[in-house]
């Protein structure tokens, strides 16, 4: 649920990079934040454990400026992919507007990307939302390991095990080398912003 | 060796899963996949040598989760790589192969004294790694290795109770997301605040295809633009050059100045050697800041929680102190004049709680505590910057804005005006149209 606050003219909005460990989402807003460190002006939040993975969540708040005369205020978190935080998944999800799946193109992570897709149709299903209804964008990570070799899935197969049903935009991207990175966001912003408009008039 | 490579293969899969997830599961995997390897190469030293560093190190790792040494998740493929250039590599002959294993089994050795030193306290034998066996290869000889110790067990304890609690915690605001009461906002998650309130509206948002917005386009294509920006991942990486290259600079300016004082060089302070995690540099920093905060205290800050951050990596709450700290420092760095008050105390007060969490046993749920209280904090204190923030480009809107975003705001504020001529002609043509009717 994002907040509209009508007197202060605000409107905050919550979005979450969801998806299996290891897979990009806290590379994303590394990116975001390196890239536009000047305009976003505060500080990223990251609790990670060895080898950079992370451990509640990223946290990075981001204004964008006035539509209508409101404030937008955007903030980014990261869940920790590791399926063992499912607890911390959940909470973080809590109160989400929009969502950015993060999975991982390779073939061995298969798998992994179908499961932490499940589980967050569950998890969303334990704040009463919906995966069919909820704002939501995937990004198809990694595209880069292509070059080096790597046994990749296509983007069909991808779209088979992910998107069949749920039939949401998606990117194919690197947020290693920041390919789609941005265009990522932008997408889950401006569909967040899309079903908030009406608030906003 | 081609009989071996299909199961040297099913080794190296079960290593590479080990990056991504430390479950039971991979780490059982790594040891079934060993075990044929073992009798396929029965009598040759070498080999069984490198299997036995990646059967301990598995069991370690296994044991300790992520709470492993990350050298020891490193050192995993490290082996596993020496094991295949001796087993694939025809053209290399013996004595070179001995070499390329004994230089693994060093590195193992070094790690286990590591461990062993991180851990040494009075009465404190344990090993968590277990010492390889000897055979053919000079094989390390372990040091002790004796059962748990008390603070092994104090520590676990205190671990599984603060995983536990905060388990606890999760289900119970995840839980209570669902009662329709009210539910308390919870501690845990930082938030810019302020919108949330009487004022506030919440609004439940369902996603609508085949709509567009073009005044969210256009601010987001103002936002994101790449003017000036552009950042390549190549230039990414320059800059953390850039930045190391900085920090290693100055040690070695603050070395050569000590040179011609002294006419002795001091030697770098060997940081992996400190058994203990010493913070009473941290402690003079802070200290000094309430003084009066300059340039350098926040330089040697930014240093020291860089190297302390290193030593610790395996204790949530510490890192999380850290982390905090580091964010203050790095406020302070940009916006030197913003909040100073609230960030100092913000710095003493995390401060405190590290220390405390590293130099006590306090019973498990002060860390708890004190670990939520300080993700809380947080969000307040970063409620505070961006309210200064917004209230000082407010106050003076012509000297805060950069040129850049005064440029942003006039695109805005043009995009608004001539949505809203088009919408006057709109009415317009409108009206025209029911007039010629
Ligand atoms: N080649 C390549 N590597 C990537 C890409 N994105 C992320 N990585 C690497 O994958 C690893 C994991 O990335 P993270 O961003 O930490 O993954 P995460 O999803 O946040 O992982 P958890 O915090 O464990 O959930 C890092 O070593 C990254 O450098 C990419 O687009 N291409
Ligand atoms: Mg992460």
């Amino acid at each position: 649920m994002g907040f509209i606050n009508v007197k202060k003219k605000e409107v905050q909005i919550k979005i979450v990079y969801y998806g299996p460990g290891r897979g990009g989402k806290t590379t994303n807003l590394d990116y975001i934040n390196k890239k536009y460190k000047q305009r976003i002006k505060t500080e990223m939040v990251s609790i990670k454990t060895h080898g950079d993975r992370t451990l509640f969540f990223d946290f990075l708040p981001v204004d964008i400026g006035k539509i209508h005369g409101f404030d937008i205020k955007i903030q980014l978190y990261t869940v920790p992919g590791q399926v063992k935080y499912n607890a911390t998944r959940k909470l973080v999800l809590k109160g989400v507007d929009g969502i950015v799946f993060v999975a991982d193109l390779q073939k061995e992570r298969r798998d992994s990307n179908l499961k932490s897709l499940e589980q967050m149709k569950e998890n969303l299903l334990s704040h009463n939302k919906d995966a069919f209804k909820i704002p939501l964008v995937l990004q198809y990570n990694k595209i880069d390991l292509q070059n080096q070799g790597i046994p990749l899935l296509t983007v069909e197969e991808m779209e088979q095990d992910l998107n069949q049903e749920l039939r949401v935009p998606y990117f194919v991207g690197s947020a290693l080398a920041g390919d789609n990175v941005v265009e990522t966001l932008k997408k889950i912003i401006s569909m967040t912003l899309i079903s908030f408009r009406k608030e906003l008039q | 060796m081609s009989t071996g490579a299909e199961k040297i293969n099913d080794l190296k899969a079960a290593i590479l899963a080990i990056e991504w997830e430390i479950t039971d599961e991979v780490m059982d995997n790594l040891t079934r996949t060993i075990e044929p390897l073992k009798e396929q190469w029965a009598g040759k030293k070498p080999l069984l040598v490198c299997l036995q560093v990646i059967g301990t190190l598995g069991q370690y790792i296994k044991k300790a989760r992520e709470k492993a040494h990350p050298d020891a998740i490193k050192l995993l493929p490290d082996v596993f790589a020496t094991l295949e250039t001796v087993i694939t590599d025809e053209s290399m002959d013996d004595g070179r192969k001995i070499v390329l294993v004994r230089t693994a089994v060093d590195k193992y050795n070094k790690l286990k004294t590591q461990l062993a030193k991180r851990r040494k306290e009075p009465g404190r034998e344990s090993q968590p790694v277990a010492a390889v066996k000897k055979t053919g290869v000079e094989a390390p000889s372990g040091a002790g290795q004796g059962g748990s110790t008390i603070r092994d067990l104090m520590e676990q304890k205190e671990d599984q109770a603060v995983d536990g609690a905060f388990n606890t915690i999760f289900q119970e605001m995840v839980s209570d997301d669902r009662a329709p009461a009210a539910a308390p906002a919870p501690p845990a998650m930082p938030s810019v605040g302020g919108v949330a309130g009487p004022d506030a509206k919440e609004v439940v948002l369902a996603r609508v295809d085949d709509e567009e917005f073009p005044e969210a386009d256009s601010l987001l294509d103002d936002f994101f633009a790449d003017d000036g920006l552009a950042f390549s991942i190549t230039e990414a990486k320059a800059e953390k050059e850039t930045h190391a290259a900085e920090t290693v600079e100055v040690d070695l300016g603050q070395i050569e100045v000590k040179k011609e004082k002294a006419a002795e060089p001091t030697p770098p302070v060997e940081r992996m050697e400190e058994e203990e995690i010493t913070v009473d540099k941290l402690a003079r920093i802070i200290q000094n800041m309430k003084y009066g905060i300059s340039a350098t205290l926040l330089k040697q800050l930014a240093e020291e929680i860089a190297s302390l951050r290193n030593q610790h990596p395996d204790h949530y709450s510490v890192s999380l102190f850290m982390e905090v700290i580091g964010a203050v420092g790095r406020h302070l760095v940009s916006h030197g004049d913003v909040a100073v008050d609230l960030s100092r105390n913000m710095l003493q007060t995390v401060y405190d709680r590290l220390a405390h969490s590293l130099f006590t046993m306090q019973p498990q749920k002060n860390l708890l505590a004190s670990h939520l209280e300080t993700v809380h904090d947080y969000g307040k204190w970063h409620e505070q910057v961006v309210a200064e923030l917004a209230e000082r480009a407010a106050a003076e809107p012509k000297r805060e804005l950069s040129a850049e975003m005064e440029e942003t705001v006039k695109l805005i504020v043009r995009r608004e005006v001539d949505e809203l001529r088009k919408e006057l002609l709109e009415v317009i043509e409108k009206n025209k149209i029911a007039e010629e009717s």
